[in-house]
C-alpha cells in the first residue's frame, strides 16, 4: 500500500516537472 | 449587521494597516537583499546562520555568492522541495508509533490519509481529514506537519518575489534563487513572528507542554447524541437515508495536551490553517479568548496585506502596492459585510418557534448553530470571512452551521482563486495574474499593446495566464461532478439533499484552492476523498505555480518600458475597479451554476412551505 501512495507522489511530481517543460516549448523569453 | 460587527471589521481594517506597512520594509529588504546579509540592524548573527546554511547544504560557490535561477531551475527546485518534503510527511506518519514524543501511543497513521495530510501540508492547504488530537504523535505535529506550515509558507513568499523581480528586473536571465528566497522568508520574517505569536497567544491561555492526556471528572454529567458508525468508521443511515444517532451520558472528560502555541502561530501566519485540534481554532486550548481570536485574524492577513507593500516597493511605485491592497480590501468588505449580515438576521426555521434571536446585552442574537459563544456573531462571522478570503482555512465556528448565503460566501471567497489578501504569497502573485488579464482586456478594447509596470504583455504571458486561472476551477468542477457522480463520493454525505451537494463542492473548493476549511458534514477521511482531493491540492498548488514562475522568467528577460501619455495607469480607482470586476467575473463566470445546486437552493428552500 505505501509503494502505492509514494509511487502517486512521485507521479504528481513529474507531471508538473513534465508541466514546466511544456510551459518553456511553449515560447516567451530565452 | 449589528454596530458591533461595524466597529470590529474597522478596527480590524485598521491594525491591520498599521502592522502591514512595517512588515512591508522588512518584506523588502528580505526579497531585496544578497544571500548572506542580513535585512534588519544587530540580526548580523542570522546572517551567520543563513550564510552556514548555504554552505552546508552546497548551494554557495567557493566565494560563499550563491548564483541566480531562471525560472526553469526555480521551478525545478521548488518542485524537488516540495516533492520531498511530502515523501518525509509521508513517511514520518506511517512510522510514528515507534518514535518518542508519542505519549497516547498513536498507531501510525493509514496510507491514503497519510498520503492525503502529506500533499495537503506540502500544498499549504492543511485539509485534514483526521482529528489532530486522536491521530498524531507530538512528534509528527512539531517535526513534519509544523515544518510544512513554514515551508510551505517560505515557498509562496519565494514565487511572489519571483513574479515581482519579473516586473522589477529588466532583460534579466534570473528571479533569483529559491533557496535562497525560502531560507531568507523563513529566518527573517517567519520565523521571528512566529515566536512573538506564540509567546503571546500563551499569555493568552494557549497550551505548550508535553504532557500526556488528562482525564477530569465533569461537575455535571453530559448527555448527549451522536451520529453511529458503521465497523468501517463511516456514519449509518435509516431507510430514508437520514444518519442514525445514539444517546450517551459521560461522566468524566479526557483533555488533549500537547505543544500548541507553537504550532498555532505558523499556522495562521503561514495561512496554513491545520489545526493542533480537530476543532481548530473554536477549541479554547488554540483560541481561548477575544483577544486571541482578534490576534489570530491579524496574522493571517498580516503577511498578505505587507506582501502588498513590498511589491510597490520592489517594482519602485508604491502606488502600485496600494492599488492591489485596495481591490482585495473592496472585496473583502463587500463580502464580508454580507457574511454578517447573514448570520446575524434571524432563522426562518428558528423564528417559527418564537426562538428570541434579536442582539441584546445577554446575546449577540443571529444564527448561531455552530458558533462559540465566547466570540458571537461578528467575531465568528469576520473569522470565516478572513480565513476563506486568504487561504488559511483555520476555523472559530462550524462553517458547515452556516446559514445558505452565510456559507455561499466563504465559498466564493475560495472561489475567486484565493486572491483578496489570499494566501502568503498566492494571494498577491494570484491577484498580479487578475491584473495581467485586466490590462490584456484593457489592452483590447483600447486597441493597444497591453502593459503592466513598463512590461509588454503578449501571447507567451496570455497563454500561461489563462492556465494559471483556469487549473483550479477545472479542478473542482471536475472534482465536484466525479464526487456526485460516483457511490464513493456520495457516501460520506452527512445532509442528503442540496446541502450534500454544498459539502462535496467546498471539499473540493478548498482543495484545489489550498484553503483546507470544510464543510465537515463530509466524511472525507476514506480512499476516494484522500485520493481526489490530493489531487486537487497537489495540481490546485503547483498547477498554478509553474505557469506563473514562467510569467516571471518571460517578463524578467523583457526591457521596461517608460510610461507615456498612451499608458493605462494600474494604480489608480479606475484600474482597482477594473481588476474588482475581471476578479469577479471570472469567478461568477465559472461557479454560478454550481453554486446554483448548492448554496442558491438551501437559501430558497429556507422560505418553502
Amino acid at each position: 500500500m505505501d509503494f502505492i501512495f509514494l509511487a502517486a507522489t512521485l507521479l504528481f511530481y513529474a507531471v508538473t516537472v513534465a508541466m514546466a517543460a511544456g510551459c518553456d516549448k511553449l515560447g516567451g523569453q530565452p | 449587521m449589528t454596530t458591533q460587527s461595524i466597529v470590529l471589521l474597522i478596527v480590524f481594517l485598521s491594525v491591520l494597516l498599521a502592522l502591514a506597512w512595517p512588515l512591508g520594509i522588512l518584506l523588502t529588504r528580505v526579497g531585496n537583499g544578497d544571500a548572506g546579509t542580513s535585512p534588519l540592524p544587530g540580526f548580523g548573527w542570522l546572517a551567520r546562520v543563513e550564510r552556514l546554511i548555504y554552505r552546508a547544504a552546497g548551494i554557495a560557490g567557493q566565494d560563499g555568492k550563491v548564483a541566480g535561477q531562471g525560472w526553469k531551475s526555480y521551478a525545478f527546485a521548488l518542485l524537488l522541495f516540495s516533492v520531498i518534503g511530502a515523501l518525509v510527511t509521508y513517511g514520518l506518519q506511517r512510522v510514528q508509533l515507534w518514535l518518542p514524543l508519542n505519549p497516547q501511543a498513536m498507531a501510525n497513521v493509514s496510507p491514503d490519509s497519510a498520503f492525503d495530510t502529506a500533499v495537503s501540508f506540502v500544498a499549504n492547504t492543511n485539509w485534514q481529514g483526521y482529528a489532530g488530537e486522536q491521530t498524531m504523535s507530538y512528534l509528527t505535529q512539531m517535526l513534519v506537519l509544523a515544518g510544512q506550515n513554514f515551508f510551505s509558507a517560505a515557498t509562496g513568499i519565494a514565487v511572489a518575489y519571483a513574479l515581482i523581480r519579473g516586473f522589477a528586473s529588466r532583460s534579466a536571465q534570473s528571479i533569483g534563487n529559491f533557496w535562497v528566497d525560502v531560507t531568507r522568508s523563513t529566518l527573517y520574517v517567519l520565523l521571528p513572528l512566529s515566536l512573538i505569536l506564540s509567546v503571546f497567544l500563551m499569555g493568552q491561555g494557549v497550551i505548550q507542554n508535553f504532557s500526556a492526556y488528562q482525564d477530569v471528572q465533569l461537575i455535571d454529567p453530559v448527555t448527549y447524541t451522536q451520529p453511529k458508525v458503521g465497523a468501517d468508521g463511516q456514519p449509518l443511515k435509516d431507510a430514508k437515508g437520514e444518519p442514525v444517532t445514539e444517546t450517551l451520558t459521560a461522566t468524566t472528560q479526557n483533555i488533549a495536551m500537547g505543544p500548541v502555541a507553537s504550532q498555532e502561530a505558523i499556522k495562521m501566519l503561514g495561512t496554513n490553517g491545520g489545526g493542533f485540534f480537530n476543532a481548530n481554532s473554536a477549541h479554547p486550548y488554540e483560541n481561548p479568548t477575544a483577544l486571541s481570536n482578534f490576534a489570530e485574524m491579524l496574522a493571517i492577513f498580516l503577511i498578505p496585506a505587507a506582501l502588498c507593500f513590498a511589491f510597490g516597493r520592489m517594482v519602485g511605485d508604491q502606488r502600485q502596492g496600494w492599488a492591489v491592497l485596495g481591490a482585495m480590501t473592496v472585496l473583502f468588505v463587500i463580502c464580508t459585510c454580507v457574511l454578517m449580515g447573514a448570520e446575524q438576521t434571524a432563522h426562518p426555521g428558528l423564528q417559527a418557534l418564537n426562538i428570541d434571536q434579536s442582539a441584546s446585552a445577554l446575546q449577540s442574537g443571529g444564527y448561531m448553530e455552530g458558533k462559540e459563544t465566547r466570540f458571537g456573531i461578528s467575531a465568528s462571522s469576520l473569522f470565516a470571512a478572513v480565513t476563506t478570503a486568504a487561504s488559511c482555512g483555520a476555523v472559530n465556528a462550524m462553517h458547515d452551521s452556516l446559514t445558505p448565503v452565510g456559507g455561499l460566501i466563504p465559498m466564493l471567497l475560495m472561489q475567486f482563486g484565493e486572491v483578496i489578501f489570499g494566501g502568503v504569497g498566492t494571494g498577491l502573485y494570484g491577484m498580479l495574474v487578475f491584473a495581467i488579464l485586466a490590462v490584456f482586456i484593457a489592452g483590447l478594447m483600447i486597441g493597444r499593446t497591453p502593459e503592466y509596470l513598463g512590461k509588454k504583455i503578449q501571447s507567451y504571458e496570455m497563454k500561461m495566464t489563462s492556465i494559471a486561472i483556469l487549473v483550479t476551477p477545472t479542478l473542482v468542477l471536475a472534482g465536484t461532478a466525479i464526487a456526485v457522480l460516483c457511490e464513493a463520493g456520495k457516501a460520506g454525505i452527512a445532509n442528503p439533499g442540496a446541502h450534500g451537494f454544498s459539502e462535496i463542492l467546498y471539499a473540493f473548493t478548498s482543495a484545489a484552492n489550498n484553503n483546507g476549511s470544510a464543510f465537515a458534514g463530509l466524511s472525507a477521511n476514506t480512499p476516494f476523498y484522500n485520493t481526489m482531493l490530493a489531487i486537487a491540492m497537489w495540481f490546485g498548488r503547483f498547477a498554478m505555480i509553474v505557469p506563473i514562475l514562467a510569467i516571471a522568467g518571460s517578463l524578467a528577460g523583457k526591457q521596461r518600458l517608460d510610461a507615456n501619455a498612451g499608458t493605462m495607469p494600474t494604480h489608480g480607482g479606475m484600474f482597482i475597479g477594473l481588476l474588482c470586476g475581471i476578479v469577479v467575473l471570472v469567478g461568477v463566470l465559472n461557479y454560478v451554476p454550481a453554486l446554483a445546486l448548492g448554496p442558491v437552493v438551501e437559501h430558497l428552500q429556507l422560505f418553502a412551505k
